[in-house]
């Protein structure tokens, strides 16, 4: 059951009304439904993830937004190519004057829900140095793997350099400031 | 023994399997078609569930054998028998019978979620007697819990029956492919088979691909692409799926008795020994040969003579302007047992259009989705590791640059009508068609205001 029977895809719409109409790259998209979901307390099927947890929900909910005329999905070129010689990319989300309306609508009708969620917006953008995509992912990872265990900073860099991430200590302090800003563990 | 198949040869089937396939549960799938009503698009896609069993049962076999350790013979043969029953559970025409049990699924029960064909497959394999004295209760255990594939220790033999690239998909694109007379679905099944191989993740093992398969499992993806694209998705076997679903919801709203008996789901022995007892052409004879001529009669008859209904409307989602956006939201899921009354009344009003005239019934208001070929399996082959030589391994999504070239902003879902049409010249048609484009999108806006 979701929140005040809120659907998966109007959740994300919300999201993306409360993030200024747009999400740039999917994978930003996912992490920042990830924490969402586990603030409302809902489950949205997230599962263990080469980038972090990934969730086939949140992707169809995405796609379903995108069908249905709400949103406009563009491919934004990153400026450099693979090893095969192709582009790389990463696909951005837009809603538009269809989508802006439904989330006004949803607003309206889940308020509890959608002030949740512009106070999460709210606390994202209070995250000290920023937050990208990578510092999201590694964020989701250690909280999706690591749980209830992760309460301190130093208990995230151990638990991180025991099982073996070959990350630096500046990404782990990026994910760490994340999780302390969400409230999700204490300040050391 | 073993059995000539026109998609892989000859296939063995070792003694155990032999029995499974002369048991009267597994012979009625000789009695359910692959595709459906789809032979009167493609008229020689007349093959059985009966035949796919086999040939995902080998294929599984050729799996099994190349990526579970010899000593294990007690998981490959579970393996190898839960391809072989992976479909026992299929109704009358095949995924028809899924779309109507899962419209009529009662919300109010908790067996409710699980009505579809995979669920019955359990079920079945569960309570039927025939099944239970060839195997055993203990290794009908082992198959179900395989089937749900629960247990991650299991993984790698979970994949083999349900994944991205499974020996259930290997089997019916190729099959499916040969019977229609097209060569959407061919691929190179040795090369994708030479190439797997294990790989473990953290507790898991899972199926993988070695660098070298990785052109043979694109081509494996385009193969599903263009079989959805020309055949499962093709526009007069989406309208024979959507009559044949129209008539049986029909027959329920009359109380025809059989055809209540078999749609309304109850988790009970009796509703699953009748459920088995049902395949295709009984359906039809039943119907057709009833004495009470009802309008699911009436439709049966059409399907039976080719009178088929036509797309009279079309538009995709991104081109429908005038609607406000929560309507626009909802008929997004007019299919759904939830929208169960708007999609009556739209089909009551476009009935009444003076260009169809038609009874409510003929009408019906359906919502289809096409999308990339990268969304469409982005999902579980990206999933799928490419083991390299020397170096880390990496997802096929990473690792495909025919994938990584394909764009994922290609997603067009639309609303379609399919109704009766009766016109005397091609001209005609296209002022009928052209007047009912004009027509039926301001059915749609003042269905907003109501």
């Amino acid at each position: 059951m979701r929140g005040g029977n809120m659907k998966t895809r109007h959740i994300i719409a919300v999201l993306l009304a409360k993030s200024g109409g747009e999400i740039l790259g999917k994978t930003k998209m996912q992490k920042e439904m990830y924490f969402l979901g586990e603030l409302l307390q809902i489950d949205l099927g997230y599962r263990p993830h080469f980038y972090g947890p990934y969730s086939d929900e949140v992707e169809g909910g995405m796609d379903q937004l995108e069908g249905i005329g709400f949103v406009d999905m563009r491919r934004e070129s990153l400026g450099r190519e693979d090893q095969h010689g192709f582009e790389m990319h990463r696909c951005d989300f837009r809603l538009n004057k269809h989508g802006e309306e439904m989330a006004s609508w949803l607003e309206h009708k889940h308020l509890a829900e959608s002030l949740k969620i512009g106070e999460f917006i709210e606390n994202l953008s209070a995250v000290p140095g920023g937050i990208n995509y990578i510092n999201l992912s590694l964020a989701a990872k250690v909280h999706h793997i690591l749980g209830e265990k992760a309460l301190t900073q130093a208990e995230i860099r151990k638990n991180a350099k025991d099982l073996g991430w070959k990350i630096t200590d500046e990404d782990i302090d990026g994910a760490v400031r994340i999780l302390e800003t969400l409230g999700f563990i204490e300040t050391d | 023994m073993e059995i000539r198949d026109p998609v892989h040869g000859f296939i063995f089937l070792p003694h155990e399997e032999l029995k499974i396939i002369n048991t009267s549960i597994f012979r009625r799938l000789r009695g359910i078609k692959q595709l459906a009503m789809a032979y009167l698009v493609y008229p020689g896609a007349t093959h059985t569930r009966f035949e796919h069993s086999l040939g995902t049962f080998h294929v599984a076999h050729r799996m099994a054998n190349l990526l579970l350790p010899r000593e294990d013979e007690h998981d490959r043969r579970i393996v190898r028998l839960a391809a072989l029953l992976h479909d026992i559970g299929h109704g009358p025409f095949s995924h028809v019978s899924d779309l109507v049990l899962d419209r009529f699924r009662d919300s109010e029960r908790p067996e409710a979620d699980r009505t579809g064909h995979e669920a019955i497959t359990l079920r079945i394999l569960e309570t039927n007697s025939e099944l239970i004295h060839v195997l055993g209760r203990d290794t009908i255990t082992d198959v179900v819990s395989l089937l749900r594939g629960e247990d991650t220790s299991q993984s790698i033999m979970h994949e083999m029956i349900s994944s991205g690239i499974d020996a259930d998909k290997m089997d019916y694109l190729l099959r499916d492919s040969l019977f229609c007379g097209v060569q959407y679905g061919v691929f190179d099944l040795d090369r994708i088979l030479n190439c797997l191989t294990r790989h473990e993740e953290q507790h898991d093992v899972h199926i993988a691909i070695e660098e070298g398969g990785v052109d043979s499992v694109e081509q494996f993806v385009f193969a599903k692409y263009f079989m959805t694209r020309q055949v499962y998705a093709h526009r007069v076997r989406i309208i024979c799926d959507q009559m044949i679903a129209r008539a049986v919801e029909l027959g329920l709203d009359e109380e025809v008795d059989f055809l209540c008996q078999l749609y309304r789901y109850r988790d009970t022995d009796e509703y699953l020994h009748n459920y088995s007892q049902w395949n295709d052409n009984r359906m039809i004879d039943t119907i057709l040969n009833n004495q009470k001529r009802g309008r699911c009669h009436e439709i049966f008859k059409r399907l039976h003579e080719r009178r088929l209904f036509k797309v009279v409307f079309s538009i995709s989602f991104k081109e429908l302007e005038g609607i406000p956006s929560p309507l626009r939201d909802r008929l997004s899921e007019i299919l759904s047992p939830e929208e169960k009354d708007l999609k009556r009344a739209l089909e009551y009003e476009i009935s009444r259009l003076q260009q169809l005239q038609c009874a409510p019934e003929h009408v019906i208001v359906n919502s289809r989705i096409t999308e990339s070929p990268k969304v469409m399996f982005l999902r579980s082959e990206s999933e799928l590791q490419v083991i390299r030589k020397r170096k880390p391994s990496r997802s096929f999504g990473d690792s495909s640059p025919v994938f990584a070239s394909i764009s994922e902003s290609f997603r067009d879902q639309r609303l379609d009508v399919y109704a009766p049409l009766e016109y005397e010249s091609p001209r005609e048609r296209d002022d009928i068609l052209s007047s009912l484009d004009k027509e039926i999108p301001k059915l749609l806006q003042d269905a907003g205001r109501q």
